[in-house]
């Protein structure tokens, strides 16, 4: 052990990289990256279910703007999106003097607003392909129960759907976060954005995106993990005993 | 009798999906107490009949009279419909269905299950309708299985757990849709135990079975059908042991 | 006709720029997903480790990061090699890594990653009995896999191929933020120059919507393809 600490201390102590102050700024970064990937999944989510069961409707005048909304936001880069969002206010005239000005001036928010629509669509979808998943016998048992509509749905089928939705909703967590990197092209200092400041500065490409690497390992394995753990508690009911 | 005395009466029901015509003028009065079985091939329309009872089929003419409360249709489009899904609602709470496929909701537990309809239908608080479920679960003979999920159970297990959930509806009617097809041969027999009890205590039942022996010891009535029609029907022991139409005979083999 | 100003045939190059790209890493993934998904399915657990590992890596690190680490780092790194060999050989080589490169390596071995993942997926739900039958047949081990295994795993890996395409082709917008010019890199500096973000922002998100749009047709095509055989009674003369 001490043989090795002699050996790690130099290389701490020779570090020009790593010093206290890059830390500090990649923790900033972190906190950004995890706010901006944890609001816009909350919003998400919150979007997604209405609209999923909007999908589901067999009323065409219901289903099919959420289609289209789905198969706009699905099949363009967030990229884009984030530049609608980002330059698509910014050149109204006297947007500035406007109380809306506060959207223009914060990076965050159109971010923000394009981040919400897109992880939306995504999770729209993975709902509702989990709401025609229901098995139909269980949909027929709840209405010969005298359950209404809106019933059956509160207590059969979104439940059930959205545990059987937990491991794509996984993976597009992790890709929500792997996602939100972009918000550096757009001014904000997230995890990347900080990594690219460092690099910037001491132009040496390795350490600062290899170790920003390394925090995203770490937190996709993290998220991995608690839906690991939210399935085997919330998914043990389809396992036969 | 007066028609509000009577559980359940069903008059010349029409029904045909793409205009294929399936049902074709069916009746049925199922008094207290009666266990009227339908029987007859696959495709006779058996379980379609017992599916318009409760309207999980809407049915495209004919009456169904719950304790004399008819249920109420209007055309729309051309199509026949409930006038009022309220209505529909309150009737399916009183004819408790049991399935095939059992159809247990797979994500809550068996008393979950047995729970679920009387608290959030019926509006029975939570603890009563659990000290009911248990009741029933040890009726059934699942009272230690009761916080298991249906993906645990056996086959057999599951269908009495379903019965259980059905009777937790205090009934009028019990609607029985083959409820022993999907079992494995050595497991129909507990579900059928269950179901002699629940006759031999009085239950109005309405059973589609392919189960004969059930069908002639257990029935006050039996109703054989054929393309939609009532081929033959009555007592069961005029049913198997005289019966009078070619095509029954053959359906009933030489065994009977 | 929309007025560009000046910019709609900077635009079409931009496009052809961003379907260069994505054609050819698909091609590139495809070809690594295939090797080590190979990999994957080989004994040596010394190999399988590696690959495990490179996509363990993969999956956790995001696509811009990755692409900013080869693209800054490729040249230092690739210097250094071409270095040390010149000093050896007394030669003065210079290889230069343009962002092309950096965009096409990135987006191949990120997708070869995933392509590995569906491949190796496909080849397990391919049915032992199928490859019996070859081998009884006296097919040797590369016709088998050939005439045999490939066409039925294809069958298999072509919904999850697809969908790699889709997420690949919507990443290639990232090469603009190292400084290409695909379209989205044009669109961001016509919009910076002209204060009209829709008038290219628009466009060019309808080319992506364009192109997912035709290659979900030519997936269905294929699919048809590769199920020949699997729907018999829907495709009956």
């Amino acid at each position: 052990m001490e043989h090795w600490l002699a050996q790690v201390a130099p290389f701490l102590s020779h570090n020009t990289i790593f010093t206290p102050a890059t830390l500090a700024a990649y923790w900033g970064g972190m906190v950004t990256t995890v706010q901006l990937v944890f609001i816009s999944l909350v919003i998400g989510i919150v979007l997604a279910i209405p609209l999923a069961i909007g999908r589901a409707s067999h009323r065409v005048w219901i289903s099919g703007p959420i289609w289209f909304y789905t198969y706009v936001f699905r099949g363009t880069p967030l990229l884009i999106q984030l530049y609608i969002a980002y330059y698509g206010f910014a050149f109204i005239p006297g947007v500035q003097q406007s109380w809306f000005a506060f959207f223009i001036n914060n990076a965050l928010y159109p971010a923000l607003l394009s981040f919400v629509l897109n992880t939306g669509a995504y999770t729209t979808e993975i709902f509702y392909g989990a709401i025609r998943a229901t098995p139909r016998g269980e949909l027929e048992a709840a209405r010969a129960y005298g359950m209404s509509s809106f019933t059956a749905y509160r207590r059969i089928v979104l439940p059930s759907a959205l545990r059987r939705a937990l491991p794509a909703y996984g993976n597009e967590v992790i890709f929500m976060l792997h996602a939100s990197a972009i918000a550096s092209a757009v001014t904000i200092t997230d995890m990347t954005g900080v990594a690219y400041n460092v690099y910037a500065e001491f132009y040496s490409p390795f350490p600062p995106f290899i170790f920003v690497a390394c925090l995203y390992m770490a937190l996709s394995f993290g998220i991995q993990g608690v839906f690991r753990l939210a399935e085997k508690r919330l998914l043990r009911h389809l396992k036969p005993a | 009798m007066a028609d509000n005395a009577i559980p359940l009466v069903v008059r010349d029901l029409h029904k045909s999906f793409n205009d294929n015509p399936v049902l074709e003028g069916l009746s049925l009065e199922a008094h207290e107490g009666d266990v009227i079985s339908l029987i007859g091939a696959s495709g006779s329309g058996k379980s379609t009949f017992l599916r318009c009872m409760n309207l999980l089929e809407i049915p495209n003419a004919g009456d169904i009279v719950v304790h004399g409360e008819s249920v109420k249709f209007k055309t729309r489009r051309g199509e026949r419909e409930p006038a009022d899904w309220k209505q529909v609602e309150r009737i399916r709470a009183r004819l408790s269905m049991v399935f095939q496929g059992f159809n247990l909701w797979a994500h809550m537990t068996l008393i979950g299950n047995v729970i679920e309809a009387p608290v959030h239908v019926l509006g029975k608080s939570k603890k009563e309708a659990r000290e009911h479920a248990m009741a029933l679960l040890e009726r059934v003979g699942l009272a230690d299985r009761a916080d298991y999920f249906p993906a645990q159970l056996s086959g057999g297990q599951q269908q009495r757990g379903a019965i259980a959930r059905a009777l937790a509806m205090d009934p009028e009617v019990m609607l029985f849709d083959e409820p022993t097809s999907a079992l494995d041969p050595e497991l129909v027999g507990d579900v059928l135990k269950v179901m002699r009890e629940l006759a031999d205590e009085g239950r109005t039942m309405v059973v589609v079975t392919h189960e004969m022996d059930f069908a002639r010891d257990v029935s006050s009535q039996v109703i054989y059908l054929h393309q939609g029609r009532v081929e033959e029907a009555g007592k069961p022991e005029d049913v198997f042991g005289n019966p009078s139409s070619e095509r029954l005979k053959q359906f009933l083999g030489p065994r009977f | 006709m929309i007025d560009f100003h000046g910019y709609g045939w900077r635009l079409l190059g931009g496009a052809l720029l961003t379907a260069e790209l994505a054609v050819l890493s698909l091609v590139l993934a495809l070809m690594i997903g295939l090797v080590v998904a190979s990999i994957k399915l080989s004994r040596s657990s010394v190999l399988r480790g590696f690959a495990l590992l490179y996509t363990t890596i993969i999956r956790g690190v995001p696509d811009l990061v990755m692409m900013m680490l080869l693209f800054y780092g490729g040249q230092i790194g690739v210097n250094m090699v071409v270095d040390q060999f010149n000093s050896w050989l007394g030669t003065n080589v210079f290889i230069n890594v343009n962002a092309f490169m950096a965009g096409v390596i990135t987006l191949a071995v990120i997708y070869g990653a995933y392509m590995s993942e569906t491949f190796r997926g496909a080849f397990l739900a391919v049915d032992a009995g199928q490859m019996e039958a070859a081998r009884a047949y006296g097919m040797s081990g590369w016709l088998a896999f050939r005439r045999v295994r490939f066409p039925l795993m294809m069958r298999h890996a072509l919904p999850g191929i697809n969908n790699n395409w889709m997420v690949l082709l919507k990443s290639t917008a990232l090469v603009s933020i190292i400084g290409l010019s695909d379209m989205v890199h044009i669109a961001d500096q016509a919009t910076k120059a002209t204060h009209q973000p829709f008038l290219f922002m628009v466009p060019v998100g309808l080319g992506y919507l364009a192109i997912t749009s035709v290659s979900e047709l030519a997936v269905r095509w294929l699919r048809q393809r590769y199920d020949a055989g699997f729907h018999t009674a829907k495709r009956g003369a």
